[in-house]
This record gives C-alpha cells, structure tokens and sequence, in this order.
C-alpha cells in the first residue's frame, strides 16, 4: 500500500469499508477463545425490523460488504432476510459460522446468492487439535459443512483458522482440508479479547511459532488474512492488505444491541462509540469522538519512535488494551521483544453484560 | 463504423471521499483506490452507459488523456466497452 493511501485510509472514510456486526450472542459451541465470549443469546438483541432498517443504513452510506458474525449467525431465525436484505441493497456479505446449520438445504440457498463469501471456523487440522479449543464434534460438523456447500455448488467457501501455538505447525494440513473442498485457507490472529483473554496465554503462538507463521504466509500470498498480522511486518516484506490497525478508521463492529465498537475486538465500555438505537450509524461513525481520536496520527511517545513502527504501527490496539499495556506500547507480541517478552497481566474483564443497551 | 458505449461495470461498487474514490469490485473482492476527479467523472457518466465521444466531449479531455483514462479504468475492471450498434432506440 503506498503512503498517500495509508494516511488517507488512517484518517478515516466517509464510511466503513466494511463492518463486523455480530448478529448474535446466542451459539451453540462455547469456543475457548471466541473473541465476544459468546453463549447465551443477550437481552434485547436487534429484531428482524431493525436489522433490515440498520442495512438500509450502512447501504446507503456506501458500506461495501459487511462481516456478518456472533455468536453462530444462523441461529437467528431471521438469518436469511436478513442476508438477502443485504445482497438487495448490494451490500456484500462474508459471514463466519461453526457449521452447524449449514445443511444441504441451507447450502443450496447460498449457492444461489451473489455477494456472499462463507467463513466456516476450523481451529485444527484434525479432530482432536480443533475439538480441544472448539468443543466436542465441531470439528466433523464443520467438514461435514463444507461437503454440504460443495455439493451445492457453492463456490470457493473458506476455512477460517485462528492461529494458536496448537496449529501453527499443521498449516500445511489445514491447507490440504482447504483444497479437497475448494475452499480458501484464511488464517487469522488470536487476540485476547472475550474467553480469548482467558486462554491467551495457552493459546497464542510462542515467539518461534509467530516466526514460522509469518514465513509461512510470506511464501503463500493467496491465503487470506484478515489483515491481522501486521505486527509481525518487522520480520519481512508486508504481507497483503492495508497492514494498519483499522479500528474507527477503515472497520468497525456492531453488537447485537445495537453498539458500536472501535473493532472486533474491542467489545469494551472504553471502546463503544454509541448505540444505533439512539443515534443514526452515519453519526457515530462520522462523530464519535472515541473514532476522531483513532484516526489522529500518532504523538512521539511510546513505541511510534521505534525504527520498526512503520512496519508494525505498533501492532494491535486491542491486544495491547486486553493485556493492561497502554496503548502506546508494544504489542504483547512484539516481534523485538520489546514488550517485555511473555511478561503481561491480562486485564479484560466481561463487559457486555453490562454495556447492553436500553430497549 | 459503430460507435464505442463505456459502461460502469456492476460488479463494481463505487464511493467518494475526501481524496477522490474507493472502488471495490465484487468479482475479485479488490478494494482500490481512484484519485483522478476526471475518472470519478466518467465512471459517474458510464453509470447508466455513455457513447465514448460524448463522454469526452462532457469531460472535456484531450484524446490521448481520454484514452488513457479509459485503458486505467478498462484494466482494473471499472469500465467495460461495448459496440454500440446504434439500434438502441429501434425498439
């Protein structure tokens, strides 16, 4: 990405390139790391009116896909009107699920939508290593959604992995799973945030597993990312994709009451820029003043004077703010060491019990 | 000799900001970006599909910019070209 587009995508945008909206809590798996310690469905979730009225929104705005995630989406009832809502107004749609729902019938019903992308989750290459993080029989039922889309029809589905220190050696056999049901392989990183506060420190990649990561991906540009390992940059050329924190700035998510947070990972009071209930989306996004302090460049403190910083743009907001760093600091992975290696106090705590917005 | 229609393409998606436009194609999933305030011009005129000569006549550019701009937006896709038989109102 060339400077002048980095620092006009850091300022900000009209409107989000895209934005995660967690159709939600409600999910069958309790996942050891999912990032919005999903479960029980909350109170006061978004109905079917407001969602498709929220789509009408961002539409208008320009938003061009959203990632449609949770909690298991399609456990909603409405999950499919509301999917078709989108495609109508040309919003495109990834969505992530576990599998579970995604049956021949449900498979064909994709199979016949344009502007989708299906992100099925898979945290291992075999039973064991995913089913340890993932629970009991998820890892059949996620290959058994994957032979559902392709017997469908469905095109180029992707097998969406978080890398932990359990996988990063089996790539190469995620990569096979990926090939014998046309899939794309995407690898993404595990942040602390949610039960992902929990098990980070079994979880994440050791240092050494970080660099193989890296060098891996390197060597496989068609594998997908999600632009997340930016804070490895240090290591080599960049990888592809904008390589920035894009939280406020170029992304950001939708709970299922109807807050808006910085990122995905940032489901946390300090990072909640309104409630689409009280106030139009297009205002938060554009007024929020948690957003306009995102999108400021950087003072000279903390780690923005390292000779590394324009390769790493010190890493993950959200990483750093789940680990009690400020958020000047190294990232908790800092490919230098200079975080301070694995020393690093876990500070999320759950707050969207509290943070559920007033019906 | 038939005449040359440009056309937005629909599988592009197309918004303004403050440096020019962010273009996003939905076929290849590629996100770009357009700074030319003359391509946004011509996307905008090729919305509903616009005869070549006009659509530089409205632009007001010179031949070979017209035709450079063409070729960088028929090349990412922005653009398709199209013979215009000119039967379009025969029916």
């Amino acid at each position: 990405m060339n400077d002048s587009l980095a620092s006009a995508l850091r300022a900000g945008l009209a409107a989000p390139i895209c934005l995660t909206w967690e159709l939600t809590y409600g999910c069958n798996l309790s996942c050891r790391h999912c990032l919005s310690d999903s479960g029980p469905k909350a109170p006061g979730e978004l109905d079917t009116g407001e969602a498709l009225a929220f789509i009408d929104s961002f539409a208008e705005m320009g938003v061009f896909y959203v990632n449609i995630g949770g909690g298991e989406p399609m456990m909603r009832k409405d999950f499919f009107t509301i999917l078709e809502n989108a495609v109508a107004r040309r919003v495109g749609v990834k969505f992530s699920t576990n599998g579970t729902f995604l049956d021949a019938a449900a498979s064909r019903r994709l199979a016949g939508m344009d502007y989708v992308d299906v992100q099925v989750s898979i945290d291992g290459h075999d039973q064991a290593t995913n089913d340890e993080i993932r629970g009991q029989g998820s890892f059949d039922r996620a290959v058994a959604a994957l032979g559902n889309l392709a017997a469908a029809g469905f095109e180029n589905p992707k097998i969406s992995v978080v890398a932990t220190r359990h996988n990063v050696a089996h790539l190469d056999d995620l990569e096979a799973l990926a090939r014998r049901f046309g899939a794309t392989l995407r690898v993404t990183r595990l942040r602390p945030s949610g039960r992902g506060a929990q098990s980070y420190s079994d979880l994440r990649p050791t240092p050494e597993g970080n660099r193989s990561l890296f060098a891996w991906l390197s060597e496989r540009p068609q594998v997908l990312t999600g632009d997340s390992f930016f804070h490895l940059s240090p290591l080599g050329d960049p990888l592809p994709g904008l390589n920035m924190c894009g939280a406020g700035r170029v992304v950001c998510l939708v709970d299922p009451v109807g807050d808006v947070y910085a990122c995905p990972f940032t489901i946390h009071p300090d990072f909640r820029a309104g409630n689409i209930r009280q106030q139009p989306f297009s205002e938060i996004w554009r007024g929020s003043r948690l957003f306009s302090g995102l999108r400021a460049e950087p003072g000279p403190t903390g780690c923005s004077s390292c000779s590394a910083y324009a390769a790493c743009q010190g890493g993950c907001m959200a990483a750093k703010f789940h680990t009690g760093a400020a958020l000047d600091d190294p990232d908790p992975e800092c490919v230098l060491g200079r975080s301070g290696g694995s020393s690093y106090t876990v500070v999320s705590i759950r707050p969207r019990r509290a943070a559920v917005a007033v019906d | 000799m038939p005449s040359e229609r440009l056309r937005l393409n629909p599988r592009i998606s197309l918004r303004e900001e403050s440096f020019g436009a962010l273009c996003y194609n939905f076929s290849t999933r590629e996100l770009f970006l357009v700074k030319s305030r003359l391509a946004m011009k011509l996307a905008e005129l090729a919305a509903t599909g616009v005869e070549r000569a006009l659509a530089r006549a409205a632009l007001g550019a010179t031949e070979e910019r017209f035709d450079q701009l063409v070729e960088a937006l028929v090349a990412r896709q922005v653009l398709l070209v199209e013979e215009d038989s000119g039967d379009a109102c025969d029916e």
